[in-house]
């Protein structure tokens, strides 16, 4: 029995179970946070500067957020980077694709007068719309988890947007997909344009939400 | 919070040593709250493992969850008493009848030891209602539910009875089980009709904390004076592997426009430059690099990603931000440390029309063709330079198997290996072992040697060189690859061998070959043989079969005791890494299957918070019995290949932009 002990005491210490057993007592005294935001500090001056389109893009799933600019137009799609490459895909004020983000989104395809595409004015939206996301899975072919949305335009509001007070009207999507699971969008669009100044998309079921704050918009003539 | 892997194991026997007196067993693998039985809730592919350890019982327990209303539960369980030791393997099954839903309970039937007179074997219904954090069952129970030890049950002279399900005394039992929300722990608490020794009902309660994702340790006590420890390792091998770092993207993928050819072009000692620098933040090493003509060849590997896919998609994004706009082909090779295993071929205008669509990783995977390494390639403007290297490490190692017909014994080895790597391709390697927990009743060497079934013949309590042996592995043409070893192969033979695998990287299956002439070890001193020798002889197919990951590998030739046998494994390789597989064999000298085994691996970035592409390993079973048993510690080819075959790099192709 004697040997035994030494054994497995030697063999512990080795392996570092009595490693665990020390976590087990931490986290028992300290247990561990919730995860935290870290939100960035947007130089606006410097970006308007430089002329550039940029978003803040906060991943709430895994605490992070960062701030992309803009790097290549495709497709009438414009992709921003950010820090660690992580990068947001907008079409429109539609999220697109996501990286670095959490699970990753990998694109959004939806019907032609998508009002988050074209940036229809709060008013001006069809009842419903319908959108199909495409996830990584297992083999070639994404998954996809197809959504229907209907609207309610909300209130009239100023909101503070890396330092730039915009008039916003906030319109907010209560979305169904196909196996009955439930999400919600909330997008503040310009009162005058439509464009998109702020918005909290779902990108997935494990990445959730993401929220994208609209820096400077892109301007393709710019 | 994660810790070693191998962490993982040792704690299991670590926790035998503090087990205080007996209790009540477990439920065969299902749903329990202590010793009582709890809803199944589970969902399809949940999986668990559970050792239970208690003075006068100790358990192996296998959870399946094959759907979403059933569990089934394997369970190897000794049961000690004042008779001697009894043991049986028991078969379970849990059925969820009713969902739960808002205002109605859920209903469970089970059956436990199905086809069993074990003490172990019952039955029972149950009704369950969760509250917030609280999750109450409640039910009635036949045979081990409503007696102490459950009599007239099961087997009566060799024929599986079912009279006898759900009939006879009842008594109810009933549990709680809270989540406390606190730092992974769980407490229950349980009430069974079941007399004890010290009382007529029996009371118990449980605290379990959750050591890292999936690991649960359980104290129990009861008011009959007992207690004891349970182990579980839980998961569900269908959940996507968690990509490392989430918090990071690849870099964005550049499209080769015509305004690129316009603009200068770099070198490639440019390129060079800074794909390293790039591939390096991504962890991604590249070992050997040529741009020639429109290619550009690379070899790149993770010591990270277990994904290849996502490793070839990342070198491809940033080749093609980097390279020459001339260029049309990336090549990017794959290394297992002794070969060049793939050459994934991509496309880049293929991949320029694929980034970015809704069907992306379909159109990437259009776009990319595998070919085998050729013998004779261009020089590289970087290529691996390998220095000879001396490794050494510790490693336990813990056997579960039956000695007798149904008794599960364990043993505990802890080996201290070492290895002295003279190329990629050759390497000497020598491991002493020490059997630190035996339960195997120790026998004299038998009159004459026999193949399998004598290996509680080897001396037990002393350092014990376990192999000694040497493996050179190289190839004969592309799609052609060999292994030669020879010394001490394991405790009970050494030899040569000698094998040869026919691998197209292009084909879902490959071919081989192993012949091993051995002589038995002896059972006493480190390097004396007995009078005794075998040759064997065994054909293998491996065989990657339908879309989900499933695989088929048929061994058929001269086994060890001489005999034609044939091997079958079946398993599955999960998208997050997981594979899970069994095994049987068939002999000429027996008309029986001989033996059933099982094996888990699980990527090392699930159990150690270093990750990694290795794996841990559990099996259960084993070569214990004579016949259609194969030498062990040749260094089968396979297992380094099958890694790379095309059907793994295509189930992770969803990750190529990731």
């Amino acid at each position: 029995m004697i040997k035994g002990v030494v054994c497995a005491g030697l063999i512990a210490s080795l392996s570092g179970c009595i490693g665990t057993l020390g976590q087990m007592r931490d986290a028992i005294l300290n247990p561990e946070p919730e995860v935290e935001m870290q939100v960035p500090r947007v130089n606006r001056a410097a970006i308007e500067e430089a002329d550039l389109a940029a978003v803040l893009v906060l991943s709430p799933t895994i605490g992070l957020g960062s701030v992309g600019v803009a790097i290549q137009l495709r497709d009438g799609r414009v992709i921003y980077n950010a820090n660690d490459n992580r990068g947001v895909t907008l079409e429109g004020g539609l999220v697109y694709a996501t990286l670095g983000l959490g699970t990753n989104l990998q694109a959004v395809t939806t019907q032609s007068n998508d009002p988050l595409v074209t940036e229809a004015r709060a008013g001006a939206w069809p009842a419903e719309v319908t959108r199909t996301y495409y996830i990584a899975q297992r083999g070639t072919e994404f998954a996809r988890i197809t959504a229907t949305c209907r609207n309610q335009v909300g209130r009239s509001l100023a909101i503070d947007v890396a330092e730039a007070t915009r008039q916003v009207v906030e319109v907010v999507e209560i979305c169904t997909t196909q196996a009955g699971e439930n999400f919600n969008n909330i997008h503040y669009l310009d009162a005058g344009t439509g464009r998109v100044w702020r918005t909290s998309q779902w990108t997935g079921p494990e990445q959730t939400n993401i929220q994208v704050d609209v820096i400077e918009q892109f301007d393709p003539d710019a | 919070m994660r810790q070693k892997p191998h962490g993982i194991a040792l704690c299991f026997v670590l926790s035998s040593l503090f087990v205080a007196s007996a209790a009540a067993e477990g439920i065969g693998g299902l749903s329990q709250a202590i010793d009582t039985p709890r809803a199944a809730s589970g969902v399809a592919d949940d999986f668990a493992i559970q050792f239970d350890f208690r003075e006068d019982y100790r358990a192996l327990s296998l959870g399946l969850q094959p759907s979403d209303w059933l569990e089934v539960g394997i369970s190897f369980p000794t049961y000690d008493d004042d008779t001697g030791s009894s043991s049986g393997n028991e078969l379970s099954f849990g059925v969820r009848l009713l969902k739960e839903r808002t205002y109605t309970p859920g209903l469970t039937v089970g059956i436990v030891g199905f086809g069993s007179d074990d003490r172990g074997s019952g039955e029972y219904v149950l009704a369950s209602k969760t509250f917030g954090a609280f999750a109450a069952s409640a039910g009635i129970g036949w045979g081990r539910y409503a007696q102490t030890v459950a009599e007239d049950r099961g087997v009566d002279d060799g024929t599986i009875r079912t009279d006898h399900l759900f009939e006879g005394d009842t008594a109810p039992f009933a549990n709680i089980v809270w989540d406390t929300g606190v730092a992974g722990l769980v407490a229950a608490a349980e009430y069974s009709g079941v007399a004890g020794p010290d009382a007529d009902e029996t009371l118990a309660a449980s605290l379990s904390y959750e050591i890292l994702d999936g690991l649960t340790v359980t104290g129990l006590v009861n008011n009959q004076g007992n207690a004891g420890l349970r182990l579980q390792f839980a998961a569900n091998p269908a959940q996507a592997l968690v990509q490392e770092n989430v918090g990071r993207g690849p870099y964005p993928y550049v499209p080769n426009t015509p305004a690129r050819a316009s603009q200068p072009q770099p070198s490639a000692q440019q390129v060079l430059v800074l794909l390293n620098e790039r591939a390096e933040k991504e962890d991604i090493r590249i070992s050997r690099f040529v741009m020639e003509g429109d290619t550009i060849d690379v070899t790149a590997s993770s010591a990270k990603d277990v994904v290849f896919a996502r490793t070839a998609g990342r070198v491809a994004r940033i080749l093609s931000a980097v390279a020459p706009a001339d260029v049309t082909t990336f090549r990017v090779t794959q290394n297992t440390g002794a070969f060049d295993s793939n050459v994934v071929v991509l496309d880049r205008a293929g991949l320029d029309r694929a980034v970015g669509a809704p069907n992306a990783a379909e159109l990437a995977w259009d776009a990319t063709s595998f070919e085998a390494r050729p013998r004779n390639r261009p020089e590289g403007l970087i290529a691996d330079r390998f220095e000879p290297r001396f490794t050494y490490g510790l490693s336990p190692s813990f056997k579960a198997d039956f000695i007798t017909s149904d008794t599960l014994e364990l043993t505990g080895t802890l080996n201290a290996n070492a290895r002295y790597t003279f190329s990629p391709q050759t390497f000497v390697s020598a491991s002493v072992g020490y059997r630190f927990l035996n339960q195997w009743t120790q026998q004299d060497p038998p009159a004459a040697p026999q193949p399998r079934s004598d290996f509680t013949s080897y001396a037990p309590d002393i350092a014990f060189l376990q192999s000694l042996s040497v493996q050179h592995r190289f190839r004969i043409a592309p799609e052609l690859y060999s292994r030669v070893s020879t010394g001490l192969f394991e405790r009970a033979y050494g030899g040569a061998s000698g094998e040869i695998i026919w691998r197209d990287p292009e084909q879902n299956f490959a071919l081989g070959l192993e012949a091993t002439y051995v002589q038995k070890r002896a059972y006493e001193g480190w390097f004396g043989f007995e009078d005794a020798d075998a040759t064997t002889l065994i054909g293998s197919l491996y065989a990657n079969v339908g879309t989900n990951g499933n695989f088929v590998i048929l061994d058929a030739g001269q086994h060890l005791a001489d005999d034609f046998a044939v091997g079958m494994t079946v398993g599955r390789n999960y998208r997050n890494g997981w594979r899970i597989a069994a095994s049987t064999t068939w002999s000429e000298e027996e008309t029986a299957p001989l033996k059933f085994g099982a094996e888990i691996s699980i990527p090392l970035s699930w159990t150690s918070a270093e990750g990694g592409v290795g794996a841990t390993n559990l099996s259960v079973g084993g070569q214990s019995g004579d016949f259609g048993s194969r030498v062990s510690g040749t260094g089968l080819i396979y297992d380094e290949l099958r890694a790379s075959d095309k059907r793994r790099i295509e189930d992770g192709f969803g990750e190529f932009w990731n």
